[in-house]
């Protein structure tokens, strides 16, 4: 290329050709009681992230207790047969590394990143926050309190209440009905008697995952994880005798059937501006369409020029930006779309996002979007995996969903013979602009009659 | 423990002023596109505030060659991300392209700094000041707490100082932004000589040297005066306090103090105090506030990164049952206590181990490599300092920071704001 030569700005640039790539090779290894090791090495920089991840996500809560998963989360890191909650935190970070335990809707995680000449200390401590917590009383009461005080807190927050209002509306009578912190009452009756019968339950190496990503020996990871986890067998049969104990089985999640579109207002009089989400219950992360849900949700709304930013922020200026998401659960997670706008317009907020469902359903997607979607997918995929985090992320998708060490290659050449007749039945059978949930938090007495042309609204007074 | 990070890395300035700074990176099939310019909020004028914000915006609705919505477009439909920020200091704008689009890059940052005032008018304005009215609502306004860092810092700095109002700016300036104000701004600021380009990535120098040549050599440089603020002193006055009522559940504290400049020495030692004292959960005021004596639901404590004296700033989230004012003073007792007593070694290193970890992790996105580079070499004309910043922490020692205490985190210079619930 001359650098004299005078450039054309009036057309974009052709680019040259892309130099291929594709996600780090997973090496993967099952001890014989099941725990399955997902590791990729990254040697570039001296950092390591260690997860395991056990099935004692918030979908275990007992109907009664929810929250109980984040409980014992959270109580996974204070206090184990070695250390107190304290030596604990000064192991990791003496050396410059950081820990969290806790669970999200799927699993229960401990996480630990540290430099990569203290890999060994970080396995080390995994497995002690892993088979070794012992659940202190005075630890017991004080994770609850702080729980109890998220949860006084969390109404406050637009967005959560908004979410908190919507899964009632979406999945009342199922645990995704609560948030997967809990509810004051469910989290209030937690005993700690209980937190120890779900660790011996849910705890248990038969569909537990250790992940590794960074700059370490494999051949090393698996000999000491051997040692360290081989001997890992299920509490169950080892509780108290006569007890009915189980292993924890997944539930049917069955969501509020509905006819209709249905409006929630979350009372927040006073508000500067009003939360919306609207949307349904979707389907698992396990259906074996979801690859084509990524895709379509993408288009929809999950990139700066999606159908639906470009309509409610770049043509109207509603708002400062707006997403939708098929939630990744092992149960049927919500279909959402949030977004946040002055209270004066959110009635033709919410318009325009129907307007956009129902075109989604109705009517062709040009091939040029389909290209546009598809090139942005593939292009972007190594931006996404850059880090040490990026990669244990990726991890943790393909160990939760046991999905194929060769998915994300998969994804791609799947998604490229994906055509509009794909995409628009695949709205058709999962996006459902008849049979949703609205929910609008802010000062009800502005937003009810703007919303009451949508469908029946009920008022959802503010909390305490 | 290992520090050694290399960077191999190439500066040039083209004819025009333009400061170019490639480094090359090859592991991924990436390049990372990164234009400081050095305009921020603190060049605008009471009355004004958050036009450099509205500004950034501005710039993402096409220039003369690029349609309106098609900046993004053309980003996304490579395969790329695309952003911007703006800052006391500074406006970044950035995208990672699969690397063999770079000249897609090139091409879209040179035309909005060459050709950007052709593609503006009032529509667009109008339209893009209502997004950012809906994102000072987002972040501010209907978020819990969300006025307490304008509240506090319009009481840390003089009436007038430049960082005495918030970088999105208040409603009203911001809705008061005029088309005319536009082409000022940009005339003066947005000119190739306030600006500095890196590309970070999967590229070679010489030929990149030439693609950017060949894009941006042509944009003549700006031919106004740039006009760089003065900053008043931030001289001690006594402390100051205010209360804040607002729709939260759990009281919060914030006390902040002027502080260091980014860069100086004082700057990382205030930075490793604030790591030690609240980063993680070994931390010394986590461990007391939050875990011993059951006050605090949380603790942080942070300075800022600005290029004029800074701010440093600990904030604490009450239990429901805390008075307030009890927690005020467990952190302002440890506070100034900290100018008395020598804190332990171990926990400087702890501390210091910290920001090795979050320094790694930091530049193992490209993105963010190139964003350093870009700050360095605006701040101090020193692109390759980015890789040897982490050794700024390795000769501080607890009698520095203990130092640091006595000069900066006095009484008489603190600002306390409590923000409580709406009675």
């Amino acid at each position: 290329m001359s650098a004299k030569k005078p450039v054309d700005r009036s057309v974009v640039p052709a680019g040259g050709s892309p130099r291929p790539f594709s996600f780090p090779q997973v090496a993967s290894v099952q001890l014989a009681n099941g725990l399955k090791i997902l590791s990729v090495r990254m040697p570039e920089f001296p950092l390591v992230a260690v997860q395991m991840l056990v099935p004692a996500g918030g979908l275990a809560n007992p109907m009664d207790r929810p929250g109980l998963a984040d409980v014992h989360g959270s109580l996974l890191e204070e206090g184990t047969k070695s250390y107190t909650s304290s030596e604990l935190a000064l192991a990791v970070e003496q050396l410059g590394g950081s820990m969290e335990t806790g669970a999200g809707w799927n699993v229960a995680f401990g996480d630990i990143s540290v430099l990569a000449s203290s890999f060994d200390h970080g396995l080390d401590l995994i497995s002690e926050l892993i088979l070794g917590p012992t659940f202190p009383e005075e630890k017991f009461d004080w994770v609850k309190e702080r729980a109890l005080a998220e949860l006084m807190r969390r109404p406050s927050r637009p967005s959560l209440l908004a979410d908190d209002v919507f899964s009632k509306a979406v999945y009342d009578g199922t645990v995704y009905g609560f948030p997967v912190k809990g509810t004051p009452e469910g989290v209030g009756a937690i005993t700690l008697d209980e937190v120890k019968d779900f660790h011996h339950r849910c705890v248990v190496p038969e569909g537990s995952k250790l992940i590794v990503a960074g700059d370490f020996d494999p051949d090393h990871l698996h000999r000491r994880a051997e040692e360290l986890f081989g001997g890992w067998v299920s509490g169950l049969g080892s509780g108290k005798s006569g007890s009915e104990k189980t292993r924890f089985e997944t539930p049917i999640i069955e969501p509020v059937r509905r006819d209709g579109v249905e409006v929630f207002v979350a009372d927040r009089s006073g508000a500067a501006q009003t939360q919306i989400q609207v949307g349904h219950a979707g389907v698992s992360r396990s259906d074996p369409e979801f690859h084509i849900l990524i895709v379509l949700n993408v288009l929809l709304g999950g990139k700066f020029t999606s159908r639906l930013n470009l309509n409610l922020r770049e043509r109207h200026g509603y708002t400062y930006g707006v997403q939708s998401s098929f939630a990744r659960r092992l149960g049927p997670g919500p279909f959402t779309i949030r977004t946040a706008v002055a209270t004066d317009i959110a009635g033709a907020a919410v318009k325009e996002i129907l307007f956009e469902l129902h075109r989604l359903c109705e009517e062709p997607i040009p091939d040029e979007e389909v290209r546009d979607t598809l090139d942005y997918l593939r292009g972007v995929f190594p931006y996404t995996v850059q880090t040490t985090d990026d990669v244990a992320g990726r991890l943790e998708n393909l160990a939760i969903f046991d999905l194929p060490l060769d998915y994300y290659d998969f994804f791609a050449r799947t998604i490229s013979t994906l055509t509009a007749a794909d995409l628009e039945a695949a709205a058709r059978k999962f996006i459902h602009p008849d049979r949703l949930v609205v929910v609008a938090a802010g000062p009800a007495d502005e937003l009810v009659p703007q919303l009451e042309p949508f469908g029946s609204v009920t008022v959802v007074p503010p909390a305490g | 423990m290992t520090t050694d990070l290399s960077f191999d890395l190439e500066r040039h300035t083209l004819g025009n002023g333009l400061k170019v700074v490639l480094h090359r990176d090859r592991r991924l099939p990436l390049v990372s596109i990164n234009l400081w310019y050095h305009v921020g909020s603190k060049n605008e004028a009471p009355g004004r505030t958050g036009f450099a914000h509205l500004f950034e915006h501005l710039l993402f609705q096409g220039s003369e060659n690029v349609g309106t919505n098609d900046h993004f477009k053309y980003v996304q439909q490579a395969g790329g991300v695309a952003n911007g920020s703006t800052w006391y200091d500074r406006t970044n704008y950035f995208e990672t392209l699969p690397s063999h689009h770079l000249d897609r890059g090139l091409w879209l940052e040179s035309d909005r700094m060459g050709f950007f005032l052709g593609g503006i008018h009032q529509e667009k304005l109008d339209n893009q000041r209502d997004v950012v009215m809906n994102e000072r609502r987002q972040r501010v306004d209907n978020q819990p707490y969300g006025r307490a860092y304008e509240v506090l810092y319009e009481r840390l700095y003089p009436e007038g100082h430049p960082y005495s109002w918030p970088v999105i700016g208040y409603m009203d300036d911001i809705a008061a932004a005029q088309l005319h104000m536009v082409q000022e701004f940009f005339e003066t600021y947005y000119v190739p000589n306030n600006a500095v380009l890196t590309l970070a990535g999967d590229i070679e120098y010489e030929d990149a040297l030439a693609r950017v040549e060949r894009w941006f050599g042509d944009i003549p440089a700006g031919r106004r005066p740039i006009e760089r603020p003065t900053m008043p002193p931030v001289e001690p006055t006594g402390q100051q306090r205010a209360t804040l009522e607002d729709n939260v559940k759990l009281p919060r504290v914030y006390i902040a103090f002027p502080g260091p400049r980014y860069g100086d020495r004082d700057w990382y030692a205030a930075d490793l105090l604030a790591t030690l004292l609240a980063s993680g959960k070994a931390s010394v005021f986590y461990q007391d506030l939050v875990v011993s004596e059951h006050l605090a639901q949380d603790v942080a404590a942070f300075i800022l990164p600005t290029e004029e004296p800074s701010s440093f700033t600990v904030i604490s989230t009450g239990r429901p049952e805390v008075d307030p004012e009890v927690l005020e003073r467990a952190l302002m007792q440890r506070l100034t206590a900290l100018s008395d007593k020598l804190l332990d070694e171990s926990d400087v290193e702890r501390a210091r181990n910290r920001l090795l970890r979050y320094h790694y992790t930091e530049l193992q996105n490209l993105s963010e490599r190139a964003d350093s580079i870009s700050q360095f070499t605006t701040y101090f004309d020193d692109p390759a300092g980015v890789a040897r910043e982490i050794e700024r922490y390795r000769d501080i020692t607890a009698r520095d920071l203990r130092d640091l205490a006595a000069r900066f985190l006095t009484l008489d210079r603190s600002v306390v704001l409590t923000v409580v619930g709406e009675s």
